[in-house]
């Protein structure tokens, strides 16, 4: 697996002398992983994100996608290409007239051909099961509906990255589910990397990595099952903790002897069978 | 309210429908041009008889025409009547006091009306039979080469198309904001001016506030998308030119050359 | 203030070829004092319901009650401005309403339009940032520069400033953090059991629904489907399914138990404390009767 982003000692502000926003962040991804970023509101993570393709650049330190720097003038087009982003508010990134008229509005920019244009439109649409609204308004789609389209005009592209930006947080829990099993199929069936900035735990510990940040830096680094062991820094730092966790917690107390490894509902359900006897 | 900013688009699949925007435009441009031509009863005739036949080729209904012209039409009569009063030529018809009516002023008036009446008919043809997208499309390819002039035609379609579709969100977002504030006790129906007026800050703060976030999370994304410019752009959307088109143009040419020669 | 609906249809766009059903014949009571939380599909009316409790909307037939006023269709509404004042209701994502320049002017605006002189409606300003738990020091601030988490609590405070007896909230955490969503929970949770605020909240979170409140409203297509108390409503999992609603995570979890270990099935439980217990009583039970070492 090679690493698709490096951030190397990545320090950056909004505005001159004011204090890092981000303050000297290291993070690579790996590729074809699903690497999840958590932290509270204002904790620099959605600015790291906007750092990941260029949108806004480094003060001090590096960010290079698939060996490109994101300072490089000339690279910048083709690092957007390969990273693709969705945004928190599904109305403030939907910019075309109708469904597939913002499908085509990346391609567009990047001048592909209309006649690929045109086959690629349909394969993304059908790949988020959009293909019936392709000529459809957007102001008569659900929220999840146009997370749906933004993703199709990412995929159009065929890039090697896509970031969600909380791209789940203004959505009902049936958008949230839709845009969820989309991204789990893309990451699954045409090995796209994701990371997803988010504060969706129970989205959370279904990643292959997670990314603890806490005041524009990186806190904790590791598998979500190491990360949730960590439950007094976790609250610490305003997060809540996953159901399963805060399950664990209370069952200890009530004396069950549980081990710290269960995540998934599932397993801890698995674990307490076992234990049956012993309660 | 909709519908003065959106234009008065009725979907259908006429003739007149399915017409390239570019070709809508050119004909309803030199139309407007070459109406100021006609100066007698055949050369107006010709007009009218062009513009009906629009009409009746593009199966709108003639109230959706009506409802067009509703704002113009006290214009109308207002130049109607200040032809018929102050033109003083050819044989006097009426005669009462000060008012006195002359047969030069009453045909003036006519043809001025008529002249008005074809312009405003023909426009709004023009945009009851063809989405607003559709004209932004057709005036950027219209006006395409002004980009050599280094005019920037592409942003000024780019901005139409964005409002265009931004129309709808702002006006729910207006209603919700109207809403929230109501229940905030603010009344916006009743009342002084000076309350009413008072009323709507509340309303407008906020509306701008949104726009303006909107605004630059709009930039933003469109930059991700790889947004820069008309540099190497290709278009997805496509206007076709087919043989109708090139026949109304003919027609249109036509109805030219006829108004030169039969005018008086 | 009782809250009593009655036939209530509320139509969208009537007499025009958009007209669309929006709530059809509705029939429900709300007694003061309690916390009721409406769920149900996105489009399902929940929004629509509630807008008629402080007479944003009218009904197109039936009529609705509150407290002392009375709104019928096709009859002018009485006393708008008085239902107001009592019937305080807080939008999704409310810091959009935001527009003074300082955060006191904006928790005046309220108080002042029901006809508070400018030191009362301060007064209440000042209590009614208390109560979100935001520091004195940010009156003369401009809400324009706070985060978004105290945008949302300012917006509030806006509403609560007024006092309002009855208080509907339209998905207030959507958008937050996983602790400004509990910060603002459990100051709607304070506000109804320390003043008996009654409390109407609409959501998409079964588990807060289940937790918080006294009864749970399921809306359907306009229609209300269910009206009961969080463990009769969540206990009958496959006509929620049917509606594309959930259970709570905690009965989910405890349903998965129960599963493996056959254990009897339990009543409806909806804190974190709560099902513990009734995890261990279903361990204990199901390896009594499986006789399972």
């Amino acid at each position: 697996m090679g690493k698709i982003i490096e951030v190397n000692d990545l320090c950056f502000r909004y505005y001159e002398h004011d204090p890092w926003t981000i303050d000297s962040v290291s993070l690579f991804v790996n590729e074809g992983e699903w690497l999840s970023i958590i932290g509270h509101n204002g904790s620099g993570k959605s600015t790291l994100a906007k750092c990941l393709n260029g949108l806004l650049l480094p003060e001090e330190g590096s960010v290079k996608i698939g060996g490109l720097d994101t300072r490089d003038e000339l690279a910048i087009w083709d690092i957007r290409r390969q990273v693709g982003m969705v945004f928190q508010n599904p109305d403030n990134q939907f910019v075309g007239t109708t469904v597939k008229d913002d499908v085509a509005f990346g391609m567009e920019n990047h001048g592909i051909p209309r006649n690929d244009m045109i086959v690629r439109l349909d394969e993304a649409l059908k790949l988020v099961q959009m293909e019936e609204y392709a000529a459809e308004e957007p102001h008569r789609l659900s929220g999840g509906q146009k997370q749906r389209v933004a993703i199709a005009g990412i995929i159009a592209l065929s890039p090697s990255i896509i970031i969600l930006d909380e791209a789940t947080s203004m959505l009902d829990p049936q958008g949230r589910q839709e845009i969820i099993e989309t991204m789990r199929y893309l990451n699954k069936e045409n090995n796209i990397t994701v990371l997803s900035i988010t504060h969706d735990l129970e989205e959370a510990i279904y990643s292959d990595r997670m990314i603890v940040m806490n005041q524009g830096k990186v806190l904790r680094e590791g598998l979500p099952s190491e990360i949730f062991k960590e439950a007094k820094m976790l609250e610490d730092i305003g997060l809540d903790l996953p159901f399963t966790v805060k399950m664990r917690q209370a069952l200890s107390k009530l004396g069950v002897p549980l081990s710290e490894n269960a995540l998934l509902q599932e397993e801890l359900v698995e674990e307490l069978w076992t234990l049956q006897s012993k309660i | 309210m909709f519908n003065i900013i959106i234009g008065q688009y009725v979907p259908g699949q006429s003739v007149i429908h399915r017409l390239d925007p570019r070709a809508k435009l050119l004909a309803v441009f030199l139309f407007v041009i070459i109406i100021f031509l006609a100066n007698n009863w055949v050369t107006y005739a010709l007009a009218i008889i062009f513009t009906l036949l629009g009409v009746f080729l593009s199966k709108v209904p003639v109230r959706f025409i009506y409802r067009g012209l509703k704002p113009i039409i006290i214009i109308i009569i207002f130049t109607f009547i200040l032809n018929v009063l102050f033109t003083k030529e050819g044989e006097l018809l009426v005669s009462y006091g000060w008012f006195h009516i002359y047969e030069g002023g009453l045909i003036q008036a006519v043809f001025i009306s008529m002249r008005l009446l074809v312009i405003i008919v023909a426009t709004t043809l023009l945009t009851l039979t063809t989405s607003p997208i559709d004209i932004t499309d057709g005036l950027e390819i219209l006006l395409g080469p002004l980009k050599k002039i280094k005019l920037p035609v592409h942003e000024f379609a780019l901005m139409m198309s964005i409002a265009l579709r931004f129309i709808p969100t702002l006006l729910e977002e207006t209603e919700k904001v109207m809403k929230a504030q109501s229940a905030r006790g603010s009344d916006f129906t009743s009342g002084s001016l000076k309350s009413r007026v008072k009323a709507i800050i509340p309303l407008l703060v906020p509306l701008f506030v949104g726009a303006f976030k909107r605004a630059e999370e709009l930039a933003m994304a469109m930059e991700a998308r790889g947004y820069r410019g008309d540099v190497g752009r290709t278009r997805l959307r496509q206007l076709i030119w087919s043989l109708s088109d090139t026949f109304l143009m003919l027609v249109t040419l036509f109805l030219t050359a006829a108004l030169f020669i039969l005018r008086g | 203030m009782d809250i009593t609906i009655k036939n209530l249809t509320h139509l969208y766009h009537p007499n025009t070829p958009f007209e669309r059903i929006a709530l059809r014949d509705i029939n429900l009571q709300i007694k003061s004092g309690s916390f009721v939380s409406v769920i149900g599909h996105t489009g399902s009316g929940k929004s629509t319901l509630v807008q008629h409790i402080n007479g944003l909307l009218k009904p197109s037939r039936g009529e609705i009650t509150v407290g002392d006023v009375t709104i019928k269709a096709r009859e002018k509404a009485p006393r708008l401005k008085d239902l107001r004042k009592r019937v305080g209701l807080v939008f999704q994502y409310p810091e959009h309403q935001l527009f003074e320049e300082t955060v006191e002017k904006d928790l005046c605006f309220g108080p002042m339009n029901f006809g508070l002189p400018l030191e009362e409606a301060k007064a209440k300003a000042h209590q009614a940032l208390k109560l979100v738990g935001l520091p004195q020091d940010f009156l003369q601030r401009s809400p324009f520069d706070l985060s978004g988490g105290q945008m949302r609590r300012v917006a509030i405070a806006g509403v609560l400033a007024v006092e309002p007896e009855v208080i509907i909230l339209d998905e207030p955490t959507a958008g937050l953090d996983p602790m400004g969503r509990r910060d603002i929970l459990s100051l709607f949770e304070r506000l109804h059991e320390e003043k008996a605020v009654t409390t109407i909240m609409v959501t998409h979170s079964m588990d807060d629904a289940a937790y918080y409140s006294d009864k749970v409203l399921v809306m359907d297509r306009g229609q209300v489907v269910m009206m009961d108390k969080p463990e009769h409503v969540f206990s009958d999992s496959k006509q929620l399914k049917q509606l594309g609603l959930d259970i709570p995570v905690t009965m989910n979890f405890l349903a998965k138990l129960n599963k493996k270990v056959h254990g009897q099935s339990v009543r409806p439980v909806f804190s974190i404390e709560e099902t513990a217990d009734a995890a261990i009583k279903m361990l204990r039970q199901g390896r009594g009767e499986t006789g399972h070492v």
